[in-house]
């Protein structure tokens, strides 16, 4: 753990995710207003001691509403992950131990999900279903499991030669326990890696999604919807772009050097 | 006296889409209750690979023929599943290289009680105590300690009495033991070999003791099978390999002991 926070890249990457992280868990304490109350009278007021980052063209807390998309961005972002990381470490574990025509079966399948265009193909299963924060959630984690993938099948290829692994079969151990127990865990550095890169990844593509109008639906705030909101005004009212473009980048800036940290930590390449 | 290992006729070869490796060529041996058995050869004999098989740890590219009857039970045929409740607990392994036959990430601790969990049905807590009783029986200063420590952090024959009592944990009637002593200092070795002798009269094992070095065996073994290319050359009561032996490669074999 001290080596972990000795790199320049994991302090930095960390204190950015945190501060967000923070500003979505503690929401409602941080901001005195409701990010979806219209107050006609105040609209596209500037920056402010009143409202910090202004509000927009229906008088709403820009702040506010930056801070609760935080909640849905990060969540989005975690959730999606996971679900893509752990179809990742059960299809890669289970090709990389069993080989054979599982492995050809499960290798190809990732060789077909890899040549569709993730954001197009998102967009046409997004077109049927009905956009929502749940559906993105899912359908993310369904497009972007196939680096994981590939990623743990290589490591317990080449660990399942290692000799402990031997001593454990020669303990009695079954193949599930070996796979569960003992590869797993010893492939985890590249996966945490991949994960959090993932994470900043998976927020621009929500961000993108919702600026299509495809994504998270008003008026729950999203900072790509803001976005989109803001488009009309972007001439008399910079506040309202500026904002949760700053805050997208940030975000993914955090996750990438968190993630670019723990791999030189770690030592993997590529 | 009864035969706890019965090896009958066994090949073995590696098979795979270029070429066939023939690494044993059909060798009888049997281990008697309670017994210490050397086996003994150069690098590349076989010897190893006789071991491994004997429980069918070899890589699936092995092909094995044969019969291996341990307690009435054909150990080649047996389905995976039941295989997994003799390995480890019916038969224990101990190998060469002792640091890299532990996982990296889990203590000793861990995995000492692993076995215990898997196989005896032990709780976590249960486990513990008798992982620490096992550590002070091969003798490991500070046993308790010594639980919360990685491999990483132990010498390398600490970490062979790790395995000892990793493969001691649930009592089994034979140990195979690969090389138990090449990796360490002699010093070292020589503990390691009083360990195995000692525990051999308090447990009543049988030890399949693998080894090029004679000397080993004439400190250990009751009886020696000389092994070349694959074949038994000689299987014989000790005094008779070291005193009058009769293949011409056990007497070079013997020849190559350094002497002090």
């Amino acid at each position: 753990m001290k080596k972990v926070f000795r790199n320049k890249l994991v302090v930095v990457g960390f204190v950015i995710v945190f501060l967000f992280l923070v500003l979505a868990v503690f929401a409602q304490i941080i901001t005195k207003y409701d990010p979806t109350a219209i107050v006609v009278e105040d609209a596209l007021l500037a920056p402010s001691a009143d409202h910090w980052l202004g509000t927009d063209q229906l008088g709403r807390d820009v702040f506010t509403r930056l801070v609760f998309g935080a909640r849905i961005s990060l969540s989005v972002g975690f959730i999606a992950v996971g679900i893509a990381t752990l179809i990742g470490v059960i299809l890669g574990s289970i090709a990389g131990y069993y080989r054979g025509w599982l492995d050809s079966a499960i290798m190809r399948f990732v060789d077909i999900m890899l040549c569709f265009p993730v954001f197009f193909l998102l967009l046409a299963v997004i077109a049927f279903l009905e956009p929502s924060i749940f559906n993105i959630m899912i359908v993310i984690g369904l497009t972007s499991w196939m680096g994981v993938t590939r990623l743990i099948r290589a490591e317990i290829l080449s660990l399942k030669e290692r000799e402990f692994i031997l001593a454990e079969h020669a303990l009695g151990a079954s193949s599930a326990r070996v796979i569960l127990r003992h590869l797993i865990p010893n492939s985890i550095g590249p996966v945490l890696v991949s994960a959090t890169l993932g994470v900043g990844a998976a927020i621009l593509v929500e961000s993108s999604l919702s600026f299509l109008g495809l994504g998270v639906q008003p008026p729950t705030p999203s900072w790509g919807n803001m976005l989109i909101e803001a488009k009309a005004t972007l001439g008399v009212a910079w506040w309202l772009t500026v904002f949760p473009g700053v805050a997208i980048l940030f975000t993914i800036l955090g996750f990438n050097l968190l993630g670019e940290g723990l791999r030189e930590v770690f030592g993997y390449n590529g | 006296m009864d035969r706890l290992l019965d090896i009958k006729n066994l090949k073995i070869s590696f098979n795979n889409d270029f070429s066939l490796t023939e690494a044993v060529n059909g060798i009888d041996l049997y281990i008697n209750d309670k017994e210490i058995l050397g086996l003994a050869g150069e690098s590349g004999s076989g010897k190893s690979v006789t071991a491994l098989s004997l429980t069918r740890l070899l890589p699936s590219t092995a092909v094995i023929s044969g019969s291996v009857i341990f307690q009435g039970q054909d150990l080649l045929k047996l389905k995976t599943g039941r295989l997994n409740k003799i390995r480890g607990s019916k038969i224990g392994y101990i190998f060469q290289e002792p640091t890299s036959f532990l996982n990296p990430v889990f203590s000793i601790g861990f995995q000492i009680s692993e076995a215990l969990i898997f196989h005896q049905g032990l709780t976590k807590k249960q486990a513990f105590d008798v992982s620490v009783g096992l550590l002070e029986q091969v003798h490991m200063p500070r046993a308790k300690e010594q639980m919360y420590k990685y491999p990483h952090q132990l010498s390398g024959g600490m970490n062979q009495r790790v395995m000892i009592a990793m493969a001691l944990a649930c009592r089994p009637k034979l140990l195979i033991a690969d090389e138990p002593t090449t990796a360490l200092d002699v010093t070292i070795e020589s503990g390691i070999l009083a360990l195995l002798e000692e525990l051999r009269s308090t447990l009543g094992l049988s030890v399949l003791l693998i080894s090029h070095d004679l000397s080993i065996m004439q400190r250990l073994a009751e009886r020696i099978a000389v092994m070349k290319d694959g074949l038994i050359v000689e299987c014989a009561g000790k005094d008779k390999i070291f005193k009058n032996p009769e293949a011409d490669y056990t007497k070079m074999l013997l020849d190559s002991v350094i002497k002090l």
